[in-house]
Formats: C-alpha cells, sequence, structure tokens
C-alpha cells in the first residue's frame, strides 16, 4: 500500500467560524492504482489532493506514506516529501507563462542535486515522452491547450514521483485532447506510477481502477454504473 | 541555493523597470543619509578633539573658510588685506577671550645642524624628505636646506602660557614688527641646545622667502603650549615671531607676504570659558562688521558656516538629516509596497514553485534575498555617491561603518512585511486561478 489516510480532516478557522472541508476521511490507495475521486464544486476534492500531496497540512487525523506518518508540521520534511514523491497536474496546467517549455519542465529537477547536464538529458527524453521534443524553446502561450497540459504532465513525472495528483486534468481541453490525457495518465498507473484524478466527470472515472465519491465532507467508495 | 537565485534573478527581471526605480530611489537614501551621518560625525568628532579644557579654559581653534570659490572671491577683493588685519586686532582685544596666535609651520633652516628628531615630520617616519632639500639663494645658487618643526607665535603667547627660557631672552615688543631687510629673532627648544649658541646667525627660507635669523634664546626643557586640543611640547620647535605688519603691501612679493602672515595671524586659538557656539557667533558678528565671507570658523561649534553653502551647518545639518530621514523612510514604504503587490503577483508563481518541490523556506529566501539584493546595489551604489559628496565637501569620509544603518533601516519593514504576507497566504488558492 502506497497511501493510507486514517479520519482525516481539514477546517479553516476564521475569527467568527470554522469551516470544515473535509470531516473524517478514510482512505487506503494502492500502489499502480489509478484513482477518480468525484464531488460536487467546493466538496473538498481539491483539498484532499493537496493533503495527499503535502501542499497543505490536516487539521487532524493520520497520514500513512509507505507506512510513515507524514508530519504536516515540519515544513521542510513537507517539501522534501513533495520533491522526491509527488507531482501535481492542475486543471489550467499551472505552467510559468514567462518561462519556456525547457524551463517549465525542468523546475522540480532544480531543487534537486543534479548536474546540468543531467537534467538537460532527462527534460529531453521528457520532451520525446510527451511528443513535444519541437517546441523545447517555446513559451507556454505559443501552444495548444492540449500541448500545455502535455507540458504539465512532462513536468509532473520528470523527477519519477510515486504519486501524480491531477486536479481536473482534462477540464480545459476538447474531446481529442481529453483522450490523449488520459490514455498518457493509465499508462503512467500501468507503469507502476500511483495517479489520482479529481474530476467531476463520469467518464473519466471509468477509465479508472477505482471510483470514490466526496459528500458531506466524507470519502465514500462507489459502484461505477 | 542555485535554484534560490535563480528563481530571485527571473523574479526581478519580470519587473525590471520598478526593480530599478526602487534602486535608484535607494540609492539616493543611502547616499543623503550616509553623508548626513559623516555631516554629523566631522561636525561633533571636532566638537571632542578641540573642546580641551585645561585649567578650567577651553581652547578652541579658529581658522578661515576660503575655500574653493570663496578663496577666489576673496583674493580678488582688494581690501582684503586690511580686512584680515582688522578681523586680527579686534580678535587680539576682544574682552569675552584670549585670542591666542599660534600656528605650526615648518621653516627652513640652511646648513642644518641638530638633531633628525627636530625634522619635520620625524615623528611620522617620513623625515627623509625634510633633510637637504636644495633651494635656490637669492644669487641662483643651489642650497641644502632642511625642513624642520616650527611654530609661530604671537606677542602674547610667551606671557599666556608662562614660558621660560633656560638661555638668551624671550621676544620683545620689536621682534614682531616686520621689516623687510632685518634679520629676524627666533627662540629655539631645548633639544636645539648643544648643536646652536644664543646669538648664532642662521639662514632660514619662511614663506618662500630667505631671511636671516639671529638665535634669541633656548626654552626651558619640557616647555608647552595648547595647540589644537593637545599640549605641544616645544623641545623639538623653533619658535618665530608672528609678525605684525604695519604698512600696505606695496609689491607682489609683499602681498602675498602678508596674506600669508595675516592668514597664519588669524588662525589662531581662543582661549575661554564661553562655549564653541557662543565663540562662533561672537566671530559671526566680526565677520560681518568686517565683510568678510564666509566668515571664520570655530572647530568644534556646530553653528559655524559652510563654506560651500553660505549657511550654518547645524542649519545645514538639521536639514540634511530630516531630508535623508524622510527619503529613508519614503524608500522603506515604497519597498515594502513594492515587495507587497510583488508577492501579490507572484502569489500564482509561488504556488507553481511550492508544487513543483520548493520549500515556504525557499519562496522566504528568494523576498529576501530580493530586498537583499535592493539593499546591497543601493548601499553600494549610494556609498560610492555620498564617499564623492563627503570628498568633495567635507574632504574625508569620517565612517564608512555607519553605511550600514539605512540600509538595515530601510530594510527591515520591507523584510518583516514581505514575509508576515508570504508566510499568511494560502498559496494552493492560486493553483485553480489564472
Amino acid at each position: 500500500m502506497l497511501i493510507e489516510l486514517i479520519d482525516i480532516r481539514k477546517y479553516y478557522d476564521s475569527k467568527k467560524y470554522r469551516v470544515v472541508a473535509l470531516d473524517g476521511v478514510d482512505l487506503k490507495i494502492d500502489k499502480g492504482e489509478l484513482l477518480a475521486i468525484m464531488g460536487k464544486s467546493g466538496c473538498g476534492k481539491s483539498t484532499l489532493l493537496h493533503i495527499l500531496g503535502g501542499l497543505i497540512g490536516a487539521s487532524d487525523g493520520t497520514y500513512l506514506y509507505q507506512g510513515e506518518m507524514v508530519d504536516f508540521k515540519d515544513k521542510r520534511k513537507l517539501a522534501e516529501f513533495r520533491r522526491n514523491n509527488v507531482g501535481f497536474i492542475v486543471q489550467d496546467f499551472a505552467l510559468i507563462k514567462e518561462k519556456t517549455i525547457y524551463d517549465n519542465i525542468e523546475l522540480p529537477l532544480k531543487t534537486k542535486n543534479l548536474s546540468k547536464f543531467k537534467r538537460n538529458e532527462m527534460v529531453n527524453e521528457m520532451l520525446d515522452k510527451v511528443g513535444l521534443e519541437d517546441k523545447i524553446w517555446r513559451y507556454p502561450y505559443e501552444l495548444s491547450g492540449g500541448e500545455q497540459q502535455r507540458v504539465a504532465i512532462a513536468r509532473a513525472l520528470i523527477h519519477n514521483p510515486k504519486l501524480i495528483l491531477a486536479d481536473e486534468p482534462t477540464g480545459s481541453l476538447d474531446d481529442e485532447n481529453q483522450a490523449i490525457i488520459l490514455k498518457m495518465l493509465k499508462e503512467v498507473a500501468k507503469n507502476g506510477t500511483t495517479v489520482v484524478i479529481a474530476t467531476h466527470d463520469i467518464a473519466i472515472a471509468r477509465e479508472c481502477n477505482r471510483y470514490l465519491y466526496i459528500s458531506d465532507r466524507k470519502v465514500r467508495e462507489q459502484e461505477l454504473i | 541555493m542555485i535554484h534560490i537565485l535563480t528563481e530571485i534573478k527571473f523574479s526581478m527581471e519580470k519587473k525590471l523597470h520598478l526593480t530599478f526605480i526602487v534602486i535608484c530611489l535607494g540609492i539616493i537614501s543611502t547616499s543623503l543619509s550616509f553623508f548626513s551621518i559623516n555631516l554629523y560625525s566631522s561636525l561633533y568628532e571636532n566638537t571632542e578633539q578641540y573642546h580641551q579644557l585645561y585649567e578650567g579654559v577651553s581652547y578652541y581653534k579658529t581658522a578661515d573658510n576660503f575655500v574653493g570659490e570663496a578663496e577666489k572671491k576673496f583674493e580678488k577683493d582688494t581690501n582684503k588685506f586690511l580686512k584680515l588685519k582688522e578681523y586680527n586686532e579686534i580678535m587680539n582685544n576682544h574682552e569675552d577671550f584670549d585670542y591666542l596666535e599660534q600656528y605650526k609651520q615648518q621653516i627652513y633652516i640652511k646648513d642644518y645642524k641638530g638633531n633628525v628628531s627636530n625634522l619635520y615630520r620625524y615623528e611620522e617616519g617620513d623625515y627623509q624628505n625634510s633633510k637637504d632639500r636644495l633651494i635656490s639663494s637669492p644669487e641662483g645658487k643651489e642650497e641644502a636646506y632642511s625642513s624642520v618643526k616650527s611654530v609661530w607665535i604671537g606677542s602674547n603667547i610667551i606671557e599666556y602660557f608662562k614660558l621660560i627660557l633656560s638661555e638668551g631672552e624671550a621676544f620683545n615688543e620689536e621682534d614682531f614688527v616686520w621689516h623687510e631687510r632685518q634679520a629676524i629673532r627666533i627662540i629655539m627648544g631645548h633639544e636645539y641646545k648643544n648643536d646652536y649658541e644664543v646669538g648664532d646667525r642662521i639662514q632660514l627660507h619662511i614663506i618662500m622667502d630667505h631671511k636671516e635669523a639671529i638665535i634669541a634664546g633656548f626654552f626651558e626643557e619640557g616647555s608647552n603650549i595648547a595647540y589644537q586640543g593637545q599640549l605641544l611640547n616645544l623641545d623639538r620647535y623653533v619658535a618665530i615671531p608672528l609678525f605684525n605688519i604695519n604698512e600696505i603691501p606695496q609689491t607682489k612679493n609683499q602681498e602675498f607676504v602678508f596674506w600669508m602672515l595675516y592668514l597664519m595671524k588669524n588662525s589662531g586659538t581662543v582661549a575661554t570659558t564661553l562655549s564653541a557656539n557662543q565663540v562662533q557667533d561672537i566671530i559671526f558678528e566680526i565677520c560681518n562688521d568686517i565683510d568678510i565671507k564666509p566668515a571664520y570658523y570655530v572647530s568644534g561649534a556646530t553653528n559655524q558656516q559652510s563654506s560651500t553653502f553660505g549657511m550654518n551647518m547645524s542649519t545645514i545639518l538639521e536639514i540634511t538629516f530630516a531630508v535623508s530621514i524622510g527619503v529613508l523612510i519614503f524608500t522603506s514604504i515604497i519597498l515594502t509596497i513594492y515587495l507587497y503587490i510583488k508577492i501579490q503577483k507572484n502569489s500564482r508563481y509561488y504556488a507553481i514553485l511550492l508544487m513543483n518541490g520548493f520549500s515556504t523556506k525557499d519562496l522566504i529566501w528568494m523576498v529576501v534575498g530580493e530586498i537583499l539584493f535592493i539593499i546591497g546595489v543601493s548601499t553600494v551604489g549610494g556609498s560610492i555617491i555620498a564617499m564623492i559628496l563627503c570628498q568633495l565637501l567635507l574632504g574625508r569620509v569620517v565612517s564608512i561603518g555607519y553605511v550600514l544603518i539605512p540600509a538595515l533601516f530601510s530594510g527591515v519593514l520591507p523584510f518583516i512585511i514581505a514575509v508576515k504576507k508570504l508566510l499568511r497566504m494560502d498559496l494552493c488558492v492560486y493553483l485553480r486561478e489564472e
């Protein structure tokens, strides 16, 4: 098992009131699993993804990653956890528009102790995989939506993470590009990387091994219809 | 660390014109602050140095303010000599203080027989150039003269400091009257005693002219005068009368000699129980009445007149301090706003960095790095400008260490606000927004 969440809660406190985003989430995710998390807007899908990826801490509960507890209070360790284990993909690609495709993909490698030569080799290899080798010195705004998402996938995979967290990865794409991206993510999962997709698209969820639904701030397992 | 530096560079390049404006502002504020601190130090360092109490009396060095344009302007004044003479007479007869004419200025002795310790700059260790320098005689022949330590004294000095001669006799009134072709009388310090005798005639070169001198006597060992805040031991010095001139200069040479003499006579010491600023006020009044502009200044007085600006120094100090503090606060606020807006605008960029392995600490370092870069460039640029200003207006840089004060001051507020802002932001929100 790669991940186990035990009674995870997330609150957002203001002076006057408390907003509960997640309320006692229990979840187990296996290695190489392709998992879909569904739910309405604002139900807590992204929050769950951010907790899984160590971007934010849970207010309460235990997060075990490969059997070891993730310490949300230690920001340095949390950054290290993200750096070594997680790749993120988001709906609007989150590419830095002033950086070239090369620089965007190279970003996760910059915090690692790798030579420029090695980084160059890895970026080129990854661009080859996503079929964008001819776009290396372009800027994101010179690429189509589908191409930008392929760049985002390349960036998420460049440091060989064990966990890919995709938040509405096909939300901004047409059917053709949606299919391409989904195919890529399935291939990633087939190669042993765990992929968790937050989506409200049932068609995407059908392509996954497992399907979860968030309602009443809790995660429920659902049968695919 | 390299990844942080790369991102600092990237972040700064994004709004290069804004960064440039903030740096320019930083340079202006640093140079102004640095200059005003130096101006303050220079004034109050002088106060410490010259305000020396000796038997309940303060001794203040006075000097002219004829520098640069002021000097050229005064030189052109046809009445300059009379003005200086009148100033001298008023100072010598003022009832509120004793005016002591004393001025250290080396003289040249032909065929010098004394110790090397009497040579000019012996204590500083570079007296080699003082020995056997070739000077043309009136006949055009080159002769060896040595430069020796000498103090020019007015007629009241011997009595005022109760100086006693071990041999010979002190100066009399007649010795202080300038005669162009007549030998002058000098008194030598104790260390000359083995090498010269009373009545010896020696050839001097003083104020660009040759003069015969007769040794009138020797000071007792350990004779001292109060000079520029210190006791000056006369054992290795030659005392020369600061002559009074009772005639109007007729030739160019006379004009030069009289001018030099009165510059020396008027750069004397005021012995008084008054404060430096009170003495300065009196001198202002005297100079104003005689029309000497800029006025003579009192070292250590904070109300002295600047030769460059023609204003009271304390007023200049107040103005520069007020302006520099104002600019410093303004710069600090602008830097804070600049960083605040930048962090706000960069939130999505920071969120992207965060999801790609950067830590919150990395982001803080990026902001701190940007602050340090701006302050660093401002400090270096501002210091260079301030040092040039100090050299031009104060003659020297009093303290370079103070440069860090404005740098620290302007960096604290932006640092606190920026880090606080960064830590309070929920950057994940920005991952879902474009």
